[in-house]
């Protein structure tokens, strides 16, 4: 990250076990986080719990943020970790200066992305599979 | 998201205004004769391709043949799937007659983030959308 990106947010450190957000939670202010350092896991709160790892360099937080909607996510950092973050405004200043990050989020989304749908077309098929076994 | 959805998303992004111009035509156009493989299945590419003239076959390989899946032109997106992700590609792109295409790698996304730093914000907005989407669509699974 240059100084030119990292004038319009701010940075924070936070501890093993720091739990930035959770899911439900109300978005406002500084939502949408970079990984300078560490290691932070996104869970989706499923039934069977649906994890991410996010390594440095990562962009977390923009989805709720872009579509103004509660947390769908909870967010933990494992490691010491630090971290920037910047509210909407500040982000939207910072992704059209720098075309790396801007890459580095829209990279992030779509591994999300897939992620889900990998995961999504998984569990329908163990669906299938075990409601083709109740049937038999 | 299948395919469908991610060109269309692609698409959203890429018909910024002032997406194009002369320079980027000059930087990044190609034309490629009839018959040409542009893609080829199995292939790890992360190159896009907007095809600006000419229709492209995409086809999937069965056994010595290839049947052709789908035929598209002007305006349209191949290999979208792999450009921001690295990815295997899913099926051959042979060109039906000249075609002419912008083709951007990785590499260029600074030229293109240059052009218009517009189409990042749809993309972005977009893909968020289908994240959330997706989101729904596995909590619903448990229900």
């Amino acid at each position: 990250m240059t100084e030119q990106e990292l004038q319009y947010g701010e940075q924070l450190r936070a501890e093993p076990g720091t739990i930035l957000y959770q899911p439900g939670d109300a978005v406002s202010g500084s939502s949408i986080y970079y990984v300078v350092a560490g290691l932070v896991r996104l869970d989706l709160p499923l039934s069977e719990r649906l994890s991410v790892y996010l390594h440095p360099d990562s962009v977390f937080g923009l989805v709720e943020s872009l579509l103004s909607s509660p947390r769908l996510t909870g967010a933990c950092c494992l490691e010491s970790t630090i971290l920037y973050r910047w509210d909407r405004e500040g982000f939207d200043l910072a992704s059209s200066v720098s075309w790396e990050l801007a890459f580095n989020t829209i990279t992030g989304c779509t591994q999300y992305l897939r992620v889900l749908n990998a995961e999504f077309s998984g569990r329908l098929r163990l669906a299938g599979a075990s409601g083709a076994g109740k049937g038999a | 998201m299948s395919d469908r959805d991610y060109t269309e998303i692609m698409k959203i992004a890429f018909q910024a205004e002032g997406a194009i111009n002369d320079e980027i035509r000059r930087k990044f156009g190609h034309t490629y004769q009839d018959k040409t493989i542009i893609i080829k299945e199995g292939d790890i590419g992360q190159q896009i391709f907007w095809i600006l003239g000419g229709e492209v076959y995409i086809t999937r390989r069965e056994g010595t043949k290839y049947k052709v899946l789908n035929t598209v032109g002007k305006g349209e997106l191949i290999g979208e799937m792999s450009f921001f992700d690295k990815s295997v590609r899913s099926a051959t792109v042979i060109s039906k007659g000249s075609v002419e295409a912008l083709v951007f790698s990785k590499e260029n996304f600074q030229d293109i983030f240059a052009a218009s730093p517009q189409w990042t914000k749809r993309l972005l907005a977009s893909l968020s959308s289908r994240i959330q989407f997706m989101i729904g669509k596995l909590n619903s699974l448990q229900h």
